[in-house]
């Protein structure tokens, strides 16, 4: 507790730098990801969308720390590397589950949205995207919540993040930098958790 | 109208529905059956161009397919699949207003529309703020039938509506269809698989088999010349049962009859009517034959009713089942309308048979 409050003013900076990280990585890896997700669902794209599936499947179960670790070796120390391998790491939820869940809405709706008249974009805005919200939020939580985990690992490449508190409380072995960091990165991750239950359950009357 | 001009679907190199030319007339349901993989379901889809003809041509009311936009074709349209084919993330309201919305109609219009169509459906109006999971198969196949007709098309396509719904279910949606397309009259091209359900509801069957037409009449004709073996196969060894359900038992209808109170029946001295129906207050306690009474016999027999839209087979049924020969015709709106003698209706499908072995 003394800890925390003798160095309040750089622990609340590492927290302000950390979500900064998680939130220029993940951003990008939302975006990127519904929209290849979006495109590996097509139907003329239905088997190179299997293949990536499963290649993700695969990637997703490398540590975080190893993929950091490959993405340093081509990119060196510096915030480009947290923030490459962070996209890198969270895209493959939210494509996965994009893609996942498009594929799962029966054809016969998609088809009686063709055969009533809409056109391919209200198709896709009206029809797929509402349809398979919730798969696409639980891909989005996922990699935030990854994020802000693995976010902390960006401080062994160079990037003061909470991690930098763990990592010297490792190094000097004290307890209550371990517990600080640890927790505040815990209560982060806890509350995007409660943030995205809250907007799933808006969604949860039709599925 | 709907023209078939030399219709061809290829797929690859597989023709999927070969050189049709049909003429499918207004204001009546042509159904298309056969096995699976016989072409039915592409030869719909062309219809509202889901599936692009690779040959030929159709025309609706002599203006091809081709000179309308797509999308507004399949706007003007109704078309109506399996149930599950509603909208899981709309509304009820949402999913019938769905066309009506895409032409853009004023809001007022619409909710008119939309309540006018649960009327006529025979579903609450309270059911347009629930989601399609909270209903019954037979209640979103309805829904399905309201979302086709909301811009009240001339045209219904219906790819299998009621396969995916259980016998029973089955059966009132068929009954539910024939009474609304009697007050409707759309041209409605129908798929099934079904041939009870094609028999039951079709005013043309259009049987297929490896993307040809083989055979495209009235049921009866169907069923009385089926044109090969194939047909013969299809229409199954029951052929000639089947063919009692299309006759109706309103045909041999008789009008002799009248109705007297309970306390009557023992004045009748001389009968002028064939059959006496005996009414105690609101109900019917039975009824009397002329011949039993002459007879002398104790000849009150209870009274199997049915309904002006009874066919043949069922009331054969009925009546066997019943250990009765007669069968009195009680219609909803109209009271008593006369009755049918088991007889009558064995004599006549004789008759028909004798005809054309002959």
């Amino acid at each position: 507790m003394n800890y925390l409050i003798n160095n309040f003013r750089e622990i609340l900076s590492l927290t302000f730098i950390h979500i900064l990280v998680t939130l220029l990585s993940t951003l990008p890896a939302i975006i990127f990801g519904v929209l290849f997700g979006i495109i590996f669902s097509r139907k003329k794209l239905i088997s190179l969308g299997n293949f990536f599936l499963n290649i993700f499947g695969i990637l997703q179960s490398i540590p975080s720390i190893a993929f950091i670790a490959i993405i340093f070796m081509y990119t060196g120390i510096g915030i480009k590397t947290v923030i490459i391998s962070l996209f890198v790491y969270s895209i493959v939820p939210v494509i996965y589950n994009t893609t996942s869940s498009l594929l799962l809405i029966p054809d016969e709706v998609i088809e009686a949205g063709k055969g009533m008249g809409l056109n391919r974009s209200q198709i896709l805005f009206k029809i797929e995207l509402p349809i398979s919200i919730r798969g696409i939020l639980s891909g989005i939580r996922t990699s935030l919540t990854i994020n802000i985990a693995t976010a902390t690992v960006a401080t062994v490449i160079g990037v003061d993040t909470l991690g930098k508190i763990i990592l010297i409380g490792l190094r000097v072995r004290r307890l209550d930098m371990l517990w600080v960091g640890g927790i505040i990165v815990a209560i982060l991750a806890i509350f995007v958790d409660l943030i995205f239950e809250k907007i799933e359950n808006l969604s949860l009357k039709w599925a | 109208m709907i023209e078939f001009i030399n219709l061809s679907k290829k797929f690859k190199e597989k023709y999927a529905v070969k050189n049709l030319n049909l003429t499918f007339n207004d204001g009546e349901i042509s159904v298309l059956i056969g096995p699976s993989g016989c072409g039915k379901t592409t030869t719909l889809k062309m219809i509202n161009r889901l599936i692009e003809p690779t040959e030929g041509n159709i025309k609706i009311n002599n203006k091809s397919i081709f000179d309308f936009d797509e999308i507004s074709l399949r706007r003007s349209i109704g078309y109506v699949i399996q149930e599950i084919g509603l909208f899981p993330h709309y509304t009820i309201y949402k999913n019938i207003s769905i066309v009506p919305e895409l032409l853009k109609w004023e809001k007022g219009k619409i909710d008119k529309r939309v309540n006018e169509l649960m009327d006529l459906i025979n579903l609450p109006r309270t059911y347009l703020n629930r989601c399609p999971k909270e209903l019954s198969g037979g209640e979103k196949q309805r829904i399905g039938v309201a979302r086709a007709l909301a811009s009240d098309p001339e045209i219904l396509l219906m790819d299998e509506p009621f396969g995916a719904i259980d016998p029973i279910n089955r059966k009132s949606l068929q009954d539910f269809f024939v009474e609304l397309q009697k007050a409707l009259k759309k041209t409605v091209i129908f798929v099934t698989h079904d041939i009870l359900e094609a028999i039951k509801i079709g005013d043309r069957i259009g049987i297929m088999k490896d993307g040809e037409m083989i055979q495209f009449d009235k049921p009866q004709e169907i069923l009385k010349r089926p044109k090969n073996k194939f047909v013969e196969e299809l229409l199954g060894v029951n052929r000639n049962i089947l063919r009692l359900t299309l006759n109706k038992v309103l045909d041999f209808v008789k009008k002799d009859f009248k109705i007297i109170n309970k306390d009557e029946v023992k004045e009748i001295k001389n009968f002028n009517d064939s059959l006496y129906i005996i009414k105690n207050e609101n109900n019917y306690d039975g009824f009397i034959l002329k011949k039993d009474f002459e007879k002398g016999r104790d000849c009150i027999r209870e009274i199997v009713f049915i309904n002006e839209n009874e066919n043949f087979l069922d009331t054969i049924i009925l009546l066997l089942s019943k250990g009765e020969k007669v069968a009195v015709i009680k219609c909803i709106e109209r009271g008593i309308m006369g009755y049918v003698e088991i007889n009558d209706l064995i004599r006549a499908f004789e008759k028909e048979e004798y005809e054309l072995s002959n």
